[in-house]
């Protein structure tokens, strides 16, 4: 067989091969271990890239929650942020704003809006170690025609620093319990840590006595054979 | 600060392409193998070919080797037991199966080791040589440069007496009866082949559990890689055994390396430079033997790690620069040095997943661990796909011997057992790849093999190494629970190593 031509045709029947192979899901690596949060699934992260307009900078997000951040941060030439969205199974979400060290220096307030979807939620920023809430600004929307017809409105927020945010139904276990609140996860806002914790254990052990009994089983039973 | 998340990335992308390298071939030669090889054959000739059986200490299956070479059709044939045993009880029974196929010693030969005191003084002892017209009892004093020293002589001998084709089995190996005849008919049509390679399989009646998980790795190879070599025209390894050898050739390559802990691949890679290739003829089986317990996998496979690692590093420019090879035959040939390397990438991918997930938790929140995720989730989907094929590359061989040439579907059930056995031998595979890339020194691991119905003990690996492995497991236990109790994630890779570790902690 020509092998040039094989390899051709190898390269084509693979990709659907390594598609299904994906789709499977795949046990386990016999290539070592890209530990990269690959199971981090119920997070969003959005680059932002800032324009600049007056002394202002802005940025529309394109999340899920989020739609547009502005910035004031005045003299800086970073024109970039990172926007991290998570939503636990109660609906509460975290989000996290991080920028570079430079962007930080120079930060002192901006403003971020949400979806509609999140208005009836509240916010809670963490300065200084402590748990603040925020009140919303509702802002209608309008439509440019002769009507100036309302087509909804956006939720706008104002933050004092960057970093951590919540927008949480309650806010009581945040401001009541001040810094009682530690938080749940660091990664996503819930409590499933523990179990996510203990199910390598448990899987790992589950499948090795699988395996283990299967084997000896067919092993007790005896060789049928092959070809 | 965002070059920790970069380098961390490009370091992991890196491993991955290392990783796809050896998957693509695993995937190309096992898709190749469902194909049929064309191989040319003429009516072989009548020449003299020495049976070339090389022992040392084995006498539990020495008997029963000489037997099946006895059974042998091929009438034209010498029978050389090449032994360097060291056990009296062992060259005393060698002796008597040479005086049973009529042998008497030869007293006036030229034939002499030379043998080096602690001292560092050389001395010339005379090989014992017992001879009959179809039987030679080779024995050399001192079991210097181990099979390669042995073959060395030999090939002086078989030389001296005008044989040019060495069939060579190991201790344990029963040759097809008429294995000569197939393997010269096809040797004999290629003036440009140098070796005729057989398939090496075992006997599954009476075979312990562990040997059976042995054997699904061991002869996947067999199945998968060499057939689908074979299919392609692409560089074929000469195993070691098993083997018709032209021994002009082999001469004029400069002969076997005495000391190399993997003699054939030392002599592949110089067959190919040279010009010379080999042929894979699946059809033609053997039946051997596989190691009997988990310490003796071990140290067989710290021996091909350390010997393979040792080759790369000789051969590896050589193979890149000579034209005698095309370019995917160059990456052929070099993905077969590097096979047991890849597992020090293995090891090399652990240490950086450990690194990324403590740098991540350390900096959890900060911009830098966020510019890494958020440069990870954009590569995320065709990263993890490679991954998972890569993962998937690694059964390719076991499950095209057990599902489409054997259908022998109850060794699926062994598979995952299968694994876990061989992966818990990581720190074992990178000890063997560096005593092999930095020229360290390993001692020759003869294998040691039984009947299987009188075995009798069987050592369990070293404290010191199952130590390791303990605390292996525990840092991994750690790990896996950080990584769900720090980010919430659930990290599948603990479904491989957390078993292999626990196995290799209490075998």
């Amino acid at each position: 067989m020509n092998s040039h031509l094989f390899i051709i045709v190898f390269f084509l029947v693979s990709i659907f091969s390594a598609q299904s192979a994906f789709a499977s899901g795949g046990m386990a690596a016999g290539v070592g271990t890209f530990t990269t949060g690959v199971s981090d699934s119920g997070t969003k992260r959005y680059r932002v890239v800032l324009d600049e307009t007056g002394q202002r900078l802005h940025g529309s997000v394109n999340g899920e929650i989020v739609e547009r951040i502005t910035i004031d941060a005045p003299d800086t030439d970073i024109r970039e942020i990172l926007i991290r969205e998570s939503k636990d199974s109660h609906g509460d979400v975290s989000l996290l704003i991080t920028a570079g060290d430079e962007f930080l220096e120079k930060f002192n307030q901006a403003t971020l809006y949400v979806k509609p979807a999140y208005s009836a939620l509240k916010l809670v920023e963490r300065v200084d170690g402590y748990w603040e809430q925020r009140h919303p600004v509702f802002i209608p929307l309008t439509q440019n025609n002769p009507d100036q017809k309302l087509q909804g409105h956006i939720v706008a927020f104002q933050l004092t620093s960057l970093g951590e945010k919540k927008l949480v139904e309650n806010v009581s276990p945040f401001i009541e319990g001040e810094n009682n609140y530690s938080g749940i996860s660091v990664g996503n806002i819930s409590d499933r840590n523990m179990t996510s914790a203990l199910w390598p254990w448990v899987m790992s052990g589950v499948l090795l006595t699988m395996a283990w009994f299967i084997s000896h089983w067919m092993h007790a039973l005896g060789w049928r054979g092959g070809r | 600060m965002e070059w920790p998340a970069i380098t961390l990335l490009i370091t992991q992308c890196i491993l991955l392409i290392v990783f796809c390298f050896f998957a693509f071939f695993n995937y190309l030669y096992g898709f190749a193998s469902l194909w049929t090889p064309k191989i040319q054959r003429v009516k072989p000739s009548n020449k003299q070919v020495a049976v070339v059986v090389v022992s040392f200490n084995e006498k539990n299956v020495i008997e029963e080797t000489i037997k099946a070479c006895d059974q042998l059709t091929y009438k034209n044939r010498l029978i050389v037991l090449a032994d360097d045993s060291s056990d009296i009880e062992t060259i005393e029974k060698n002796r008597g199966i040479a005086k049973a196929h009529g042998c008497k010693r030869v007293e006036q030969h030229s034939f002499v080791q030379e043998i080096i005191k602690p001292d560092g003084t050389h001395y010339c002892e005379p090989i014992e040589i017992w001879e009959s017209p179809g039987f030679v009892f080779f024995h050399r004093p001192v079991n210097a440069g181990f099979k390669a020293g042995s073959l060395k002589k030999v090939h002086g001998y078989l030389k001296e007496r005008g044989i040019d084709l060495m069939y060579l089995l190991d201790a344990d190996w029963h040759p097809q009866k008429d294995a000569i005849e197939r393997t010269m008919e096809v040797l004999e049509a290629d003036k440009k082949a140098a070796f005729v390679q057989t398939k090496r399989v075992s006997l599954r009646e009476g075979m312990n559990l562990f040997q059976k998980y042995v054997a699904l790795h061991e002869e996947g190879c067999y199945y998968s890689d060499f057939e689908g070599r074979q299919v392609l025209n692409h560089p074929t390894l000469f195993s070691g055994c098993c083997t018709l050898l032209k021994l002009d050739v082999i001469e004029q390559i400069g002969g076997f390396t005495p000391g190399h802990l993997t003699e054939d691949l030392d002599l592949t890679d110089r067959f190919w430079l040279n010009g010379w290739k080999g042929i894979y003829l699946g059809s033609v089986v053997n039946h051997g033997e596989v190691p009997f317990t988990y310490e003796h996998f071990r140290r067989q496979q710290e021996r091909w790690a350390a010997g393979s690692a040792r080759a790369l590093r000789e051969f590896f420019w050589p193979i890149l620069k000579t034209d005698q090879l095309g370019g995917i035959a160059k990456l052929s040939a070099i993905r077969q040095n590097a096979y047991f390397t890849s597992t020090l990438f293995t090891g090399i991918a652990l240490i950086v997943g450990i690194i990324t997930i403590t740098w991540l938790a350390a900096n959890w929140n900060t911009y830098s661990a966020e510019y890494y995720l958020y440069l990870f989730s954009i590569i995320k989907g065709p990263f993890l796909v490679l991954v998972y094929a890569c993962i998937l590359a690694n059964f390719i061989e076991p499950l095209v011997m057990i599902l489409v040439k054997k259908r022998s579907y109850e060794e699926l059930f062994h598979l995952p057992m299968s694994f876990w056995y061989a992966w818990g031998n990581l720190h074992t595979y990178i000890a063997g790849n560096i005593k092999g890339l930095f020229n360290l020194k390993l001692g020759w691991f003869c294998t040691p093999k039984f009947n299987r119905d009188n075995v009798g003990h069987l050592p369990r690996i070293p404290t010191s190494m199952r130590l390791l492995n303990i605390f292996t497991f525990v840092a991994f236990l750690g790990l896996y629970f950080s990584e769900g109790w720090v980010f919430g994630w659930r990290d599948e890779f603990a479904l491989l190593w957390l078993p292999a570790f626990l196995i290799a902690s209490v075998k």
